[in-house]
């Protein structure tokens, strides 16, 4: 198994934290892998973990009534999985579940919560980069909401 | 008659020469039609009397719906020896309904072919990454066949969808023949329930996906002008030079052919200057920019 460090190291949202930093996550961090169709989050749940998909995708998804999932979005490779870790009430929004085999490096939030407040000086870093994920799904969902493919034509008039 | 390059059920390619007037339409039949979406079809059009000049993928022609209207609308069809024209249409307005009611064995007015081209006749060795939102898909389909024809052993050509909704998703069955073909085929949705197998999220998030090289990497866009706008920003970030992205353009026509003026873009005219441009240095600031 490779030097958990070093794997963070390689990961794109982590690319501007300083050796210190990643050091500080990775005292918190493991590896580890899903079958597909692995339910990793559940809705309502205790937030107590979060996670970098390596490798594979996962689906974030809300039950609906009488009816099958609606998928929120999808996770691919090199993106954070989980957020709600970060403030209280601690408690994950969607369900998550892998559509094929995941690898990804797990984060025990506790642990995390607790280095960024001993120390604050990465803590900050850390937070910055965890922010590009907030800024980057906050605008993709913005764009959605535009609904920018148009919408379909339901009545034609004089027909 | 089959082509060797033929890669659709439906037959399409160019015709022989005219020398009719770029005003006036040319007969062509209806020979099939397909309906792709709730609101989308694509029909095969043959020649009755004449026809208009080979063309190039990416480029236009202008279809007449007769008593109803004229529109300019891209050919779908890879360039190939074949008398057959492949178009699709989105059922929005006047012209388009009468168009993509009309039956087959029905008459519609061809004026083209219009405009720029992808370029994809003769692709050198770059690798490609191909974008299309929506309906943004037909304009890039005979240039996306141009291109799998072509593959070779080293050259990667990904082609990055983005629909609102399974659904919407046209050409299918082009996508699975793509693959086959050597095509890395990606599609995404802005939402799906749990049947769907592909991502949900913007087209950008594809781009992660795709494996090309950045220093030798041609990119054909089209779609809404804010997929456009966004993808070619996150493409720039990958590391593709600005000037090998290409962006297909739409604006009201009206003569097709350089002279009304209906087709405004700055200093440019869609129909005569386009539709195909560079990101760079043509297009990247008048899109962000409010027209009047
Ligand atoms: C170079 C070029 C290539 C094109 N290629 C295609 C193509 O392959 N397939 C295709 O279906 N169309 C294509 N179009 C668009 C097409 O030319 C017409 O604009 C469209 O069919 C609407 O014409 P209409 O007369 O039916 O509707 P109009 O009466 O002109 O419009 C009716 C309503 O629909 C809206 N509308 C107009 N155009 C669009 C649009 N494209 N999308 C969403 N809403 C719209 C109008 O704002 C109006 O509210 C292309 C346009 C250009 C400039
Ligand atoms: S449509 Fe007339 S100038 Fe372009």
């Amino acid at each position: 198994m490779s030097d958990i460090k070093d794997i963070l190291a390689k990961v794109p949202l982590f690319r501007q934290l300083p050796e210190q930093a990643i050091a500080l996550l990775s005292e918190c961090a493991e590896e580890v892998s899903f079958e597909p169709e692995t339910q990793i989050l559940t809705e309502g749940a205790m937030a107590s973990t979060f996670y970098i998909i390596k490798s594979g995708e996962v689906s974030l998804q809300v039950q609906q009534p009488q009816s099958i999932p609606l998928i929120i979005q999808t996770i691919n490779a090199n993106s954070l999985l989980g957020l709600s870790w970060i403030t209280p009430p601690y408690q994950w929004s969607f369900d998550a579940i892998t559509l094929e085999k995941v690898e990804a490096v797990e984060f025990h939030a506790a642990c995390v919560r607790e280095k960024l407040s001993l120390y604050p000086e990465y803590g900050f870093l850390i937070m910055q980069s965890i922010l590009e994920v907030f800024l980057e799904r906050l605008q993709a969902t913005r764009t959605r909401m535009l609904d920018i493919y148009g919408v379909t034509k339901e009545v034609i008039p004089g027909d | 008659m089959t082509s060797a390059n033929q890669t659709s059920e439906i037959e399409y390619g160019n015709a022989g020469e005219t020398e009719e007037s770029p005003f006036v339409p040319l007969p062509y039949k209806i020979v099939s039609k397909h309906k792709d979406t709730q609101d989308i079809a694509t029909i095969a059009i043959e020649p009755v009397e004449g026809s208009i000049k080979p063309y190039k993928s990416g480029q236009f022609n202008m279809l007449t719906a007769y008593r109803v209207g004229e529109v300019a609308i891209s050919i779908s069809s890879e360039p190939t020896s074949a008398k057959r024209i492949v178009h699709t249409i989105r059922d929005v307005g006047a012209v388009s309904h009468a168009l993509i009611n009309s039956e087959i064995g029905d008459m519609i007015g061809v004026r083209g072919p219009f405009g720029t081209d992808w370029q994809t006749s003769d692709p050198g060795d770059a690798d490609y990454v191909v974008v299309a939102g929506g309906i943004g898909l037909a304009p890039l389909r005979g240039a996306i066949f141009e291109l799998a024809n072509q593959i070779g052993k080293k050259r990667k050509v990904n082609l990055l969808v983005g629909a609102r909704s399974p659904d919407q998703i046209i050409y299918v069955a082009d996508m699975r023949r793509l693959e086959q073909l050597g095509v890395k085929v990606y599609e995404t949705v802005d939402i799906a329930d749990s049947n769907w197998r592909g991502s949900v999220g913007l087209v950008t998030e594809l781009i992660d996906k795709a494996v090309f090289d950045p220093s030798n990497t041609k990119a054909l866009l089209c779609g809404p002008e804010i997929m456009i706008r966004f993808t070619a920003r996150k493409l720039i970030e990958s590391g593709i030079d600005p000037q090998s992205i290409l962006v297909s353009l739409e604006r009201n026509m009206q003569c097709g052919i350089g002279l009304c003026g209906h087709c405004q873009l700055g200093p440019y005219l869609i129909c005569r200057d386009g539709p195909v441009f560079t990101w760079a240095p043509l297009v990247k600031d008048l899109l962000s920019q409010k027209e009047r």
